[in-house]
């Protein structure tokens, strides 16, 4: 049974062959005056499927690796939710937790 | 595994002496020698096998990914020295069935009115040829089994040792020298662990080693030394995997649309992305053909537009790809909106 289970993963590379640019900007509208600052990194979507989200300790649908969040805001100028995403980690077989502020801007109709 | 050898050493003890006590054949006991060195059989077989499509499959990848090439040319050599030996046993093993007098036919088998003999040594109760073989004379086979079975481990170590030579296998354990004692001390207790006891400190009593006995117990060393060579190779590979898994995750928000009017909704997708954190020099990324600081794998960027508005702006990444060696370029514009300030 060692040995067998030694044998798991033998040779599956599980490696970024086909790498893609992502730009992760604190917020995607800023005003005049205010620094536009994003993070750039080369990666790929996580295709597992052990992931979960909460948006402000609500739970949002996660399907095929795509979490959808849909609010209607109900203010003008900036908006906020707070994102947890969690996740068991493929490496270390531990749950993972990422949180990030998101910020989207509600003009007048 | 120890357990194993002990059982299979015990087993041999106990089926050996009483049916062998007689100048005859018991088709019982011999079937149940018989058995038991065709299971071992089996069982090596079926390791090889996997050891084979192992090596097959690593040599396919690396004849794209130049990554793997030193990995291939160790495990290669470390099955050609498998080989020699698993051959060595084999020829020990023909060597003492021939001496004890050769193997029935299926025409010996039939006339002697005892079909299950085909194929089966004539002489399966004789204890003095492999006493003579393997313990007695100038050169003594149980020491030269000993000896090459020590010299497996060594080998495996040395193979294991020269892959941090040149620092080639880039983006793995082999690229740093501080980790090689403490693997190759890792890798001499696997290997210790699947290789058995050599046969002087086996416990094991010359007189009571039939060529029946011997054949089930050089059908175990054999085994020992796929089951070796297979951690071997799978020892080496981890290695390679731990570093090349080194990801790091973020969360991105990928919206319909940023600016919405207010009564519709916002709409977006999130997703985790995983990235990699290379080592340094194998990435940069520039935007506007300015370089960017680079850490933990993520450039920065920032800037303070001076007018409202769409603004673009394209950001260029190279990276080393650990498969292939090659660097590889990415370019992408991005977007973001500039409002008054009200």
């Amino acid at each position: 049974m060692d040995f067998l289970s030694g044998q798991m993963g033998w040779l599956n590379y599980d490696c970024f062959d086909y790498p893609v640019l992502f730009s992760s900007p604190q917020k995607e509208i800023i005003r005049l005056g205010e620094v536009f600052k994003t993070h750039l990194v080369c990666g790929n979507f996580y295709s597992g499927r052990d992931f979960s989200l909460s948006v402000d300790g609500k739970t949002a649908i996660v399907k095929n690796g795509v979490a959808k969040y849909s609010v209607e805001p109900q203010k003008k100028g900036e908006n906020k939710f707070m994102a947890t995403l969690t996740f068991i980690n493929p490496e270390t077989q531990k749950r993972d937790t990422l949180k990030k502020e998101i910020a989207f801007e509600a003009a007048d109709n | 595994m120890k357990n194993i050898f002990n059982y299979i050493c015990v087993t041999l003890f106990l089926l050996c002496l009483p049916g062998c006590s007689k100048n005859g054949l018991n088709s019982a006991e011999v079937d149940v020698f018989m058995k038991l060195n065709f299971s071992l059989k089996e069982n090596n077989m079926v390791l090889n096998y996997i050891n084979n499509e192992s090596i097959e499959k690593l040599e396919e990848r690396a004849s794209s990914f130049i990554h793997f090439k030193p990995v291939v040319e160790v495990v290669n050599k470390s099955r050609k020295a498998s080989e020699n030996f698993l051959r060595f046993m084999d020829d020990l093993n023909e060597e003492i069935i021939e001496v004890s007098g050769g193997c029935y036919s299926k025409k010996e088998a039939v006339e002697s009115e005892k079909p299950f003999l085909n194929g089966y040594p004539k002489g399966v109760c004789n204890t003095k040829i492999p006493r003579q073989i393997l313990w007695e004379g100038e050169d003594p086979q149980a020491d030269s089994i000993d000896h090459k079975l020590m010299e497996l481990k060594k080998y495996y170590l040395l193979l294991f040792n020269g892959l941090w030579d040149n620092n080639e296998i880039k983006n793995s354990s082999f690229s740093d020298i501080a980790k090689r004692d403490s693997l190759l001390g890792e890798l001499e207790g696997i290997l210790t662990a699947s290789c058995t006891d050599n046969i002087k400190e086996s416990g094991i009593v010359p007189d009571n080693l039939s060529v029946a006995a011997i054949m089930a117990l050089f059908r175990k060393i054999q085994n020992d030394i796929l089951r070796s060579e297979a951690a071997f190779m799978a020892f080496i590979n981890k290695q390679i995997d731990k570093e090349s898994k080194n990801h790091k995750y973020l969360m991105l928000d990928m919206p319909q649309r940023s600016l919405i009017k207010k009564g519709t909704s916002y709409n977006s997708e999130i997703r985790l992305v995983k990235y990699v954190n290379p080592q340094e020099g194998d990435l940069s990324v520039s935007v506007n053909g300015k370089q960017l600081p680079i850490f933990e794998g993520q450039a920065y960027y920032e800037c303070k537009p001076g007018s409202t508005g769409t603004k673009k702006f394209t950001a260029e990444l190279s990276i080393r790809n650990i498969l292939t060696g090659k660097l590889e370029t990415l370019k992408t514009d991005f977007k973001y909106e500039v409002l008054h300030n009200e």
